[in-house]
């Protein structure tokens, strides 16, 4: 048991300097993840951690017209408290599925991109929004896809010492969207993915289509996505049968266990593209 | 390390451990029983507790976060307007609560009903999901909440037209 020097920065430069001198400082936002990998009455926490609460930075929304700004450490109920439209219904309908109220309440948007362990529920809806992050390191910063999260494992692959300062979701309207989870419900297990489709319709055709399953690794491949574009709807059963098949081989080269939930749900969006 | 912070309405102050949970500090320190901790993983709803006027489960907040905050365990929720409201809701109804979930499912339907606009069904079964009693019937619960909901726009009626 040991006792942790608590920090409490109040802006990212000085959050940064921290992770500077100390890169295995623990950054502690909601918490939720922390606590409920460790169901113990005490906590062993790391000697370093930095609480992110006072970061007004983290905290904020800016809206522009072809995107929406979040700060990272806006808490999950707060972003779904947002009045209609302010934020893509795909993203939303993600966030609402993740744990009971009173966890999103605590749990932060940042923190649910942030683990390293698993994609979690919010990846795959800001995966097919092509969404970006703010990556703010003491080196510098970048924006990067949230795509790129996947390393070539599948695994999460984020930069080592770092904070995810703010995520820039585009605002365009999707007529089509999908969210489903699979697997044990509380908790994510190993079976555990959230799964996300959208689908842009013009005049009959199908002009852009984006599916994505995140979990224990995370699945998206625009590639094959691409495929159908141009299609006219409804979609022809032959097409939409080769392609779900080259999901699922695809999915199976990242994960065979992946395969088979992701080729069902690419077949029930596609089916109701149908 | 000092955890200041306010305690059902008075400033209070104790040594605690960073890795301490708050469910424990109230418990071992306060004296204040009526949460449990029970899953210590936020999905049973039996710890719950107000902090900064958020409902949040107090086995998923540890020492440190709650400095300089204001928390409302049931203790000091039931010296409130609103608790009347949930009361005279449960009492309508019938409601029987647990014992060991009661806190929870007392504050889980205040939270239900905080808001400016009557919330609708599906709107007190999403506040509701928050607690997880096997012993409650949920149908029984949902309809003491929306009694709660009658109840609070009553008293707020009488306050205006005073």
């Amino acid at each position: 048991m040991t006792a942790s020097e608590v920090h409490l920065p109040v802006s990212i430069p000085e959050l940064l300097e921290l992770l500077k001198r100390n890169p295995q400082l623990l950054l502690f936002a909601g918490g939720t993840g922390i606590l409920r990998e460790k169901g113990s009455r005490f906590i062993d926490l790391p000697p370093s951690i930095a609480l992110l609460d006072n970061v007004a930075e983290l905290r904020t929304v800016t809206r522009t017209e072809r995107y929406v700004e979040l700060g990272s450490g806006l808490r999950l109920s707060e972003i779904l408290s947002f009045k209609q439209g302010t934020i893509a219904p795909i993203l939303r309908e993600a966030i609402a599925g993740i744990a009971n109220p009173v966890i999103r309440n605590l749990a932060t948007l940042g923190g649910n991109l942030a683990c390293r362990e698993r994609f979690m529920d919010s990846w795959s809806a800001l995966a097919c929004l092509d969404a970006l992050l703010e990556i703010r390191e003491p080196s510098g910063s970048h924006w990067m896809n949230v795509n790129r999260l996947i390393g070539e494992t599948g695994k999460p692959a984020l930069p080592p010492v770092m904070v995810i300062s703010r995520i820039r979701v585009p605002v365009d309207s999707w007529p089509f969207i999908l969210v489903r989870k699979l697997g044990q419900a509380g908790w994510p297990g190993d079976d555990t993915w959230t799964f996300a489709a959208l689908a842009k319709i013009d005049k009959g055709y199908l002009v852009d289509l984006r599916l994505a399953m995140g979990g224990r690794c995370g699945l998206r491949f625009p590639e094959l996505d691409s495929r159908l574009e141009g299609s006219s709807l409804p979609l022809g059963t032959k097409e939409v049968v080769a392609l779900v098949a080259d999901y699922r081989e695809a999915a199976w080269e990242l994960d065979p266990d992946a395969a088979l939930p992701f080729s069902r749900m690419a077949d029930l969006a596609l089916g109701k593209l149908r | 390390m000092i955890v200041n912070f306010i305690l059902n309405g008075e400033d209070v102050s104790l040594r605690a451990r960073s890795g301490d949970r708050l469910i424990d500090i109230l418990r071992d320190s306060f004296g204040l029983h009526a949460a449990k901790a029970d899953c210590r993983k936020g999905t049973c709803g039996k710890c719950l507790v107000v902090m900064d006027g958020r409902l949040v489960p107090a086995c998923m907040v540890l020492a440190f976060k709650v400095r300089g905050r204001e928390v409302i365990t049931i203790e000091g929720f039931v010296q409130t307007d609103e608790y009347k409201d949930v009361a005279e809701g449960i009492r309508e109804v019938g409601l029987e609560t647990c014992g060991f979930c009661d806190a929870g499912v007392i504050l889980a339907i205040a939270s239900a009903i905080e808001g400016q606009t009557r919330p609708d069904r599906t709107e007190i079964i999403e506040a509701l999901s928050s607690v997880q009693c096997r012993c409650t019937d949920p149908e029984t619960t949902l309809r003491a909440a929306l009694a709660a909901a009658d109840a609070k726009d009553r008293r707020l009626y009488a306050r205006d037209r005073k």
